[in-house]
């Protein structure tokens, strides 16, 4: 049930913008600088990052909505990045998109069965009757009522619209969908909703899931690997417990820390790691590690050097200079610095 | 500034509409803060959070909203009775607000500096170097680096973070002392929030400003705030210290947010399980009923709950909660 | 209305444009307007089969109720007659010249706002061009090339009106390919065609209907001018060529001119009306929405 159903390898986006001076060389930003992923069949990889990170990037180009610049996407074997890949009916039917927004992901002036229907009626499945057929099915499936499909958007809340998206993205029975904030517009009650909904269907239809959050307790609920992504470069790799319970990279632990949590109260804001200044912009990246300038443990080799993805532990992928392996196993470099500032 | 209190609300209600055509936005919202308490509003969108907030100022939009009952006490002076005039006063001197989205809060053809000088020109007086010499000192004191070149930067030249610290800059000018703060960060990366957060803290501790936080997030409820107000279907449901709401949640829409949050705390082995639900949706305003707004997603409802909305009875110390299940008589 | 309730058909933004547009009183007045005008022109020469061009009365007679109604020109044609006749001239060419122009202009600014880059630029030196020739100037030299049929003016007012439209459909596709349902349609594979012309353009039409109904006023305008300076088809009467054969005698004889005039004033003042109502009726953000 593990065999890698995407591959991602060495993948480059970089987009070219020109400055005001029209000699001047065009302005590249490095949007994804060299990421390589696997997906496994019937796994969920949760991609997390803040702004400026490159995460919808790489979504968008596994879509083929942005060119990549370099290196290649699999899918089963087939180069997606390809020309005659990537345009293929069969490739567009296996992967499949939700959208974050649900209030601009739906066109406002068709109805919702409609919407449903529209890759079927693309990619030209079946006949109308199956079509048809197959959308009340479908609307079934998200927990719609199959009476709802003359409705409009605008006629149904968020989540249920969520749910519009989901059951479009699952009409032509996809492979893989890639599920980009698909909670984070909506209400708390309603998250959980959704979230469950997703699982089942995951567990029902064997389907792959490439999870795209800012949010670390939802990425823990549903992915079952785990990659942080920083200034379009992945800074850490691990299986889902090994990251949670014991992640290497500083700012894979600063992100931990910097989330709110219920059970510790006000006194929780002690322990907290903290970053200083914003989200970098990726037009002028510093050399070195792209952490280097918020990390409270840069040493000079850090801003100076960039470190490589290191395998320090099965599956679990580290860049940073300052993790070590000791006795076997590898050392967060912050460990030391928790202690003396707690 | 009496001892009982920096801000009293009684008994507040907002419509909308007129006739059958009738939404109450909030009804017989009721609570208090004491000077130097963070006070956080939860819910989740259109149980009236925003709109309390709104009615304390008041800014409510007049028409199609209109507060039809009610007091609002601040520091002794019921702001509904006072006149335009002092309103106006009140407001960015006394009281100050800042939104979730800062960059539609800061006109964007102005200069930063210009609109900080604004509030400090209106309400203290101040004008030319001495505004600019505060409003810089304003912007150090948010932490914003290089405070004489942002003083002149546009809002398009900073980023979210920095926005939202010259929002918090802009509303606390005048040294007000209640800060209203709607979802503040949920526009914002993680670790921006966690620093804006600390920003506000410091901030409430050094000026001894009350902060009212508006917000859906439970965690930042747990870290900020001393007491809480839960609405839903703009009514205030439970509310008590933050630590006993928490810890022991006595309405069941209080017990099914706090449940329904996937949280970091590391679980057994195997996939998490599902989490638990609260079923069906939010209603629209326009469509409540009489009784308990919660009655349809309820998993305790009873059938006088959608007959009569229970008064808040105490259920702890300064912990009180509006439902049936915790009466003694019913009705 | 929500999903929760009864309604198991939504209403189609369409039908439910056209149900605020009769809500308005303004747009309902300028619809009956029109109406009338419209069923004048078209059903007035079958009531009134003189030829406008024959010569009825004395040159130059004031309206009376045993001649002339509304008077005679100063070639002694029927003022009256020339008013039910000269509508069917007006009101086509208006019509075609304003579709004219909008077809050109949509399909322009929706290659434009689509693709970007260099078809872009290119297509949009082409509207700047055409923006600033002088229009009537630009027409009159078309009109003369050609032998001016009501179809050839039509033709040369749409050339040279199309360029606000183009810049308008532009804009509205620019912002519209960005949502995320246009990349939904990426995503699931459609092609290109399907998502300029069944997807955006029309989430694109509530502005470009209300600029369409413009172009109609200015149409008219447009060929009344025209047909003033003597470039309309000579033998078809239109309100324009009315007004430019009498123009000399405006202070003597006012009725030859200020008649057909007002049925051009009421003609622009209708279709403005109009335009107004649906602007209310199809921006969403005037409405008040349940």
């Amino acid at each position: 049930m593990t065999a890698p159903i995407l591959e991602i390898k060495d993948l480059q986006v970089h987009f070219r913008r020109r400055r005001l001076n029209p000699l001047a060389q065009p302005e590249v930003v490095r949007a994804v600088d060299r990421v390589s992923l696997t997906l496994n069949r019937g796994q969920t990889l949760g991609l997390v990052g803040e702004s400026g990170s490159g995460k919808t990037t790489v979504a968008r180009a596994i879509l083929r909505l942005v060119p990549t610049t370099a290196g290649s996407i699999e899918l089963d074997n087939t180069r997606l990045d390809e020309p005659s890949g990537g345009r293929s009916h069969e490739n567009r039917r296996r992967i499949q998109y939700i959208f974050q927004d649900p209030y601009s992901s739906l066109n406002p002036r068709v109805r919702a069965g409609d919407i449903v229907r529209s890759p079927l009626d693309v990619i030209n499945i079946g006949d109308q009757a199956s079509r048809d057929a197959r959308v009340s099915e479908l609307f079934e499936a998200v927990g719609l009522r199959p009476e709802q499909r003359g409705l409009f958007p605008h006629q149904f809340s968020g989540g249920q619209r969520q749910r519009i998206n989901i059951a479009r993205a699952l009409a032509p029975d996809p492979d893989l969908i890639i599920c980009d904030e698909p909670v984070s517009a909506l209400d708390v009650a309603i998250r959980a909703q959704i979230l469950n909904l997703l699982q089942r269907l995951k567990r029902q239809r064997a389907i792959t899931y490439l999870f795209i959050s800012h949010d670390m307790a939802v990425v823990k609920h549903m992915a079952d690997e785990v990659a942080v992504m920083y200034l379009g470069q992945i800074v850490e790799k691990a299986p889902r417990r090994s990251f949670f319970s014991a992640p290497l990279h500083p700012y894979s632990q600063a992100l931990l820390s910097a989330v709110p949590r219920v059970g510790v109260g006000t006194a929780g804001s002690a322990g907290r790691i903290r970053l200083s200044g914003g989200p970098p912009s990726p037009i002028a990246p510093p050399p070195g590690c792209p952490v280097a300038p918020r990390c409270p443990i840069a040493e000079s080799r850090c801003h100076q050097l960039p470190p490589e993805l290191r395998e320090l532990a099965p599956a679990h992928s580290v860049r940073c200079h300052l993790v070590e392996n000791r006795g076997g196993a590898p050392v967060s470099p912050m460990a030391g610095w928790v202690a003396t500032h707690d | 500034m009496t001892a009982a209190g920096l801000l009293r609300i009684e008994g507040l209600s907002v419509e909308f509409g007129s006739g059958d055509n009738l939404a109450r936005v909030l009804n017989d919202v009721a609570f208090e803060m004491k000077p130097c308490e963070t006070l956080g509003i939860v819910g989740e969108s259109g149980c009236g959070k925003s709109m309390t907030a709104l009615a304390i100022m008041p800014l409510v939009p007049n028409p199609p909203g209109r507060i039809s009952a009610g007091r609002i006490v601040l520091g002794g002076e019921d702001l509904l009775q006072a006149t335009d005039a002092r309103m106006r006063d009140i407001r960015g001197n006394r009281i100050a607000m800042i939104f979730q989205e800062p960059m539609t809060s800061l006109n964007p053809v102005f200069t930063v500096g210009s609109q900080i000088a604004e509030s400090l020109t209106l309400h203290l007086g101040l004008s030319g170097a001495a505004a600019r010499a505060r409003g810089v000192e304003l912007l150090k004191a948010v932490g914003i680096p290089s405070p004489e070149q942002r003083f002149d930067a546009y809002p398009h030249q900073l980023s979210g973070g920095m926005r939202q610290r010259v929002m918090i800059a802009m509303a606390i000018a005048c040294e007000p002392e209640l800060l209203i703060a709607d979802e503040p960060t949920t526009a914002l990366d993680v670790t921006v929030q966690a620093q804006i957060f600390d920003l506000l803290r410091s901030i409430q501790q050094a000026r001894g400003m009350g902060l009212i936080l508006i917000t859906h997030d439970m965690g930042v409820i747990a870290e900020m705030t001393d007491r809480v107000v839960v609405m839903y279907g703009g009514r205030v449901v439970e509310q008590g210290a933050t630590r006993d709401v928490l810890a022991r949640p006595a309405h069941p829409y209080t017990r099914g947010l706090v449940a329904c949050v996937p949280t970091l705390e590391m679980d057994g082995d195997g996939e998490p399980a599902d989490l638990p639900e609260i079923p069906g949706v939010v209603p629209s305003i326009w469509e409540l009923q009489t009784g308990c707004p919660f009655a349809d997603r309820c998993n305790v409802v009873q059938p006088w709950c959608r007959q009569e909305m229970p008064a808040a009875t105490l259920t702890g110390v300064a912990h009180w909660v509006a439902c049936w299940q915790r009466q003694e008589g019913r009705p | 209305m929500s999903a929760n309730s009864r309604p198991a058909h939504g209403e189609h933004p369409t039908r439910e444009a056209l149900r605020m547009f009769a809500r308005s009183p303004v747009a309902v007045v300028g619809f009956a307007l029109l109406g009338a005008i419209v069923a004048l022109a078209l059903l007035g020469p079958m009531l009134m089969p003189a030829d406008p061009f024959d010569i009825v009365a004395v040159p130059l007679s004031p309206p009376s109720f045993q001649e002339a109604l509304l008077g005679t020109d100063q070639q002694g044609r029927d003022v009256l007659t020339g008013i039910v006749h000269g509508g069917r001239a007006t009101l086509a060419v208006g019509l075609s010249a304003a579709l004219v122009s909008v077809l050109i202009g949509i399909t322009v600014g929706a290659i434009a706002g689509f693709f970007g880059g260099t078809i872009d630029e290119i297509l949009m030196r082409v509207t700047e061009f055409f923006q600033v020739l002088p229009a009537l100037l630009f027409s009159m030299v078309l009109v003369t090339l050609f032998t001016p049929t009501l179809m050839t003016i039509a033709l040369s007012i749409g050339a040279v009106s199309w360029t606000a439209t183009a810049r308008l459909t532009r804009a509205e596709f620019l912002k519209l390919k960005e949502l995320d349902f246009v990349a939904a349609e990426h995503v699931i594979g459609a092609g290109k065609g399907r998502i300029i012309w069944g997807v955006i353009l029309p989430n694109a039409l509530p502005p470009l209907i209300v600029s369409a109904t413009f172009a109609i006023g200015t149409a008219i305008l447009f060929e009344a001018s025209l047909s003033f300076l003597g470039l309309g088809d000579p033998n078809r009467m239109s309100w324009g060529l009315m007004i430019g054969s009498s123009r000399s005698y405006i202070l003597s004889s006012w009725w030859a001119v200020t008649f057909p005039g007002c049925m051009i004033f009421l003609t622009v003042l209708a279709v403005s009306l109009i335009g107004d109502g649906l602007n209310d009726a199809l921006n969403p953000k005037l409405r008040e929405r349940r």
